[in-house]
């Protein structure tokens, strides 16, 4: 039951102990969606303000231009945001991204949303330090921190009941990262098919993990490498059901790779050819499985893999192509991050041109 | 001069889900109930499967004219797609279980 909330505050000083007692954030302190100002975030959007944006799983609350406005007032995000959290809201309610699924599992996963293009520069976004937990940057943090309160506000994404998920994820607070323009490949939104200027993609992926070059010289197969044993871990939901992954160069690795020459399909190429485990390694004989015979076979591998053999190599993906490459990060030392995904499951990555108001 | 705010949790899309579905004041002779598998197990966790072969047995003592519907879903976390749904279009209840 949904208690109702005041239309309006005589004293703002009461706004923080009633968004506590009406369980409107998650337990950082958010603003007051005042009416003045959700009403210029609803201009800044270009839409009418009952445009339905999406529903949102599992209360299956309507996210309206408006609602949506209102949960980015409390995130302070800027009109000039809107149409970039509006935007990653509608990907994320694509059907092959399994919304419900993924903010119900018990999987650490939460949406990523990735802003490509001439976008980036226009909102001044963060690239570099600390690009993974906003750069210190207003639109990143904004972005992010609206699309998590629109999950948790419409959606009632509240931990233990009903969100099942075992550990959590420190990217729930404000998950929101953007491209590099110092990157030597076209920008990822254009290397997912989308033919316009800037693009949003959310994937759903795993907090990330970071990849140094110890010990590595300058052959790109051998940093690769470094970068493909932590995809093709043991117990990753990709070791095991394959689905996608986010692999983030930093730009000093991407230039490195580049002046070797390889563009991002190589290393796409590169990271599918080693990012594998023996299947032998990755399903011990046991109890679960005393045989190679198929009726201990994971259905859901294609058929190419040799489930007869413990010695097949296995990929963490099915093809170079559900490896998801972009470059970000400080221009310092070289250094990659990679994301797991939930696998098989769901949250594969979506990617949706920007609309502006005309 | 009170300041005027906007409820950022939305409408519902559906009923309010903590509002009970009426119950069937009488059941018919032959009724037609599905159990929807999550998915099929792999030697892993509990099994759905055998524990909705025990809530038939025990609907069939107390109706025996019950029709079983019975499939599982081919991933645990996916929905169900339109094709495997339509096989319950006719149930009057269905049956599910989370995880396996």
């Amino acid at each position: 039951m949904t208690v109702s909330m005041p239309t309006e505050l005589d004293d703002l000083r009461e706004w923080t102990e009633l968004s506590y007692a009406l369980r409107l954030t998650d337990g950082l302190p958010v603003a007051p969606p005042l009416r003045e100002v959700v009403d210029v975030l609803v201009a800044g959007s270009g839409r009418a303000a009952d445009d339905l944006v999406a529903v949102i799983p599992p209360r299956d609350g309507r996210a309206t231009v408006e609602v949506v406005a209102a949960n980015a007032a409390m995130a302070g995000a800027l009109p000039e945001h809107m149409p970039v959290i509006i935007t990653a809201l509608e990907a994320m309610s694509a059907p092959e991204h399994n919304l419900r699924g993924l903010l119900l599992t018990t999987h650490p996963c939460w949406p990523l949303v990735i802003v490509s293009g001439g976008e980036v520069q226009r909102l001044g976004m963060a690239t570099a330090e600390q690009v993974f937990s906003g750069g210190g940057n207003r639109a990143n943090v904004a972005i992010g921190r609206a699309v998590k309160l629109v999950l948790w506000n419409v959606g009632g994404t509240f931990p233990g009941e009903p969100v099942k998920e075992v550990f959590g994820h420190p990217g729930r607070f404000a998950y929101c990262i953007a491209e590099s323009a110092d990157s030597p490949w076209e920008p990822f939104h254009r290397s997912r098919g989308l033919d316009a200027p800037s693009g949003v993609t959310v994937f759903s992926c795993d907090a990330p993990m970071t990849v140094t070059m110890w010990g590595c010289d300058d052959e790109p197969r051998n940093r690769l490498a470094q970068a493909a044993d932590a995809m093709s871990v043991r117990g990753s939901n990709n070791t095991h059901t394959m689905g996608e992954m986010l692999v983030v160069f930093s730009p000093s690795e991407a230039r490195h790779l580049a002046a070797c020459g390889y563009g991002r399909a190589e290393v796409q190429q590169t990271l599918f050819e080693q990012a594998r485990r023996r299947i032998g390694a990755i399903r011990p004989r046991g109890p679960l499985r005393p045989d190679n015979s198929p009726e201990h076979w994971y259905s859901w591998w294609p058929a190419w893999v040799d489930q007869s053999d413990d010695d097949t190599l296995v990929p963490v993906v099915a093809k170079p192509e559900d490896i998801h490459v972009m470059v970000a990060g400080a221009d310092s030392i070289p250094w990659i991050v990679v994301c797991h995904s939930w696998g098989h499951l769901g949250g594969f990555a979506i990617t949706r041109p920007i609309r502006h108001p005309a | 001069m009170p300041y005027d705010l906007v409820d950022p949790r939305g409408k519902l899309n559906r009923p309010d889900p903590s509002a009970p579905t009426p119950r069937l004041g009488t059941i018919p002779e032959r009724i037609e109930i599905g159990f929807l598998i999550n998915e099929i197990s792999r030697q892993t966790g509990p099994d759905f499967t055998r524990y909705s072969f025990v809530i038939e047995d025990v609907l069939r003592e107390r109706h025996p004219h019950v029709d079983v519907v019975r499939d599982a879903k081919p991933v645990l976390s996916r929905p169900a797609d339109q094709a495997l749904l339509d096989k319950y279009r006719d149930c009057r209840g269905v049956v599910t279980g989370l995880a396996k």
